[in-house]
């Protein structure tokens, strides 16, 4: 029996890096559900508990830090990986990322190779 | 009379015609513009939904035999069109081999030519545009072209060309981004955060340039090369922010070189950091209070608590933040302080909550 792949959520509200996440992480062979913002990545969380996240920081309605609070928050939800996916660069916005408790942090543009590599390493996965 | 009166009739009649006829022709304007525009906005739907899965294969480095690529290069005119606008916005969007290949159909369509006859075009939409593509496309070579844009007339264009360069990382362009930070023929010169983004891309042969506009006469200048030595940073700069603390009056430059001295300043500094974090400028306060943070030495200790008592509440409690920021020698001050009653007693009591409530949130406690 082939064990299944690890799930991930990708809320993003640029239409153009939600497919490109999504498409990268299916050709990598993970199971992918994506959102547009951050009520909508809260909702797909009260049902299911992916094994990782990608979230954008800025985001209409409830930003990316709301929602990894919200996760962090959520004991249910202690285990969920979140790897923040920003246009915020500043030395105090990737601070503000990790205090908030995310995993790992990479800014846009990004390189979709290099943040394949993240997600394997947060979930563990050889290459 | 009776005629006046059936003239005046007949004229106002003509009016309410014409008035009407001419309300009908700007509704049917108006409503065949909206109609024609979501037409062609379904058409470049449909034109590029076909093409959307070799865009992202593309865009996501999975075409490994080139296959997709040679199906975006090769579309048909009218397609082109659609593509080249997909592929701009995707390209704003990615990076290394991805972007390189995205460049490329723009490339293959002609639009590095295109690109470059804009960057002389009558029309400033034009013009900013051709120099955006250029950008996006990390033209280097046309890096000379796009300079003489920094003095352009409209402040749009200058931003554009400033942020095409940004992405070329052409260095030759750094003296042109101060000049255009301070324009003598503009009004309003290119926004310092652009600049501070263009001079921070560029090569450490910018130094230079830098440092030499610490001593600009116009304090917007000084004032984005001192972020500039902060941001990237710059560590050989550390005499001249040194030299310029003793002699910068504006405000907003001198929070800039305090925090400039944060990031690449040491041990020897604490004395000046200090003394600044008294300032009567609370920005300039607040700057000296992070870089003291940032140093992250003991003698930081030293250094923040008196201010945790400081009578004004932001600098008060950033002061305390950044106690709780340098170990367990910060929080014992801080829990000194919240024991006893006296000014430093609630932004010490406020610190030490906010980090509890950080690591409880963060599952630490």
């Amino acid at each position: 029996m082939t064990p299944a792949q690890p799930s991930i959520l990708v809320a993003d509200d640029d239409p153009d890096i939600r497919e490109l996440v999504v498409f990268k992480l299916e050709q990598a062979g993970f199971d992918v559900h994506s959102v547009a913002d951050g009520n909508a990545a809260l909702e797909v969380l009260t049902d299911s508990t992916p094994d990782l996240v990608v979230l954008d920081v800025m985001m209409p309605g409830l930003s990316g830090l709301d929602v990894l609070r919200q996760i962090r928050a959520e004991q249910r939800l202690e285990t969920v990986k979140v790897l923040l996916l920003t246009a915020r660069a500043r030395d105090t916005d990737v601070d503000d990322g990790y205090t908030t408790g995310a995993d790992d942090y990479v800014t846009k543009p990004f390189s979709p190779r290099e943040l394949l590599h993240r997600v394997n390493t947060l979930l563990g996965r050889g290459r | 009379m009776a005629t006046q009166t059936v003239v005046a009739a007949q004229l106002l009649s003509v009016v309410l015609w014409v008035l009407v006829w001419a309300t009908i022709f700007l509704l049917a304007l108006i409503l065949g513009s909206r109609a024609g525009r979501l037409w062609r906005e379904r058409r470049d739907r449909q034109l590029i939904g076909e093409l959307r899965p070799a865009m992202l294969a593309v865009a996501s480095g999975e075409d490994e035999d080139s296959a997709a690529l040679s199906q975006l290069t090769t579309v048909t005119r009218r397609r082109a069109r659609v593509v080249d606008h997909a592929v701009s916005a995707m390209l704003s969007k990615v990076k290394g081999e991805p972007a390189r290949a995205l460049a490329q159909v723009l490339r293959s369509h002609g639009r590095s030519s295109w690109a470059l006859r804009g960057l002389n075009s009558k029309r400033s939409i034009r013009r900013a545009y051709a120099a955006w593509t250029l950008g996006l496309m990390r033209e280097r070579e046309s890096g000379s072209k796009i300079i003489p844009l920094l003095q352009d007339r409209s402040i749009d264009v200058v931003v554009a060309a400033a942020r095409a360069l940004t992405l070329i990382g052409d260095s030759k362009a750094a003296r042109a981004v101060v000049r255009a930070v301070a324009p003598r023929r503009r009004p309003r010169g290119l926004p310092s955060w652009v600049a501070v983004e263009c001079l921070c891309a560029f090569d450490e042969s910018v130094t230079t340039v830098v440092l030499e506009a610490t001593a600009h006469p116009r304090p917007s200048v000084r004032h984005v090369a001192a972020t500039v030595i902060g941001t990237r940073p710059l560590p050989r700069a550390a005499p001249m922010v040194r030299e310029r603390l003793g002699v910068e009056e504006d405000p907003r430059t001198l929070a800039s070189l305090v925090a400039a001295l944060g990031r690449i300043g040491g041990a020897t500094d604490l004395p000046v950091l200090s003394r600044f974090a008294q300032h009567p400028d609370e920005t300039v306060a607040l700057a000296a209070v992070d870089a003291l943070e940032g140093i992250g030495l003991h003698s930081s200790v030293e250094a923040l608590a008196p201010l945790v008592a400081d009578s004004r509440p932001r600098l008060s409690e950033r002061a305390a933040v950044a106690l709780t920021e340098l170990g367990p020698q910060g929080r014992e001050r801080l829990l000194a302080f919240a024991n006893a009653p006296g000014p430093a007693e609630l932004p010490a009591t406020y610190a030490l909550q906010l980090t509890a409530m950080r690591s409880a949130t963060r599952g630490l406690d």
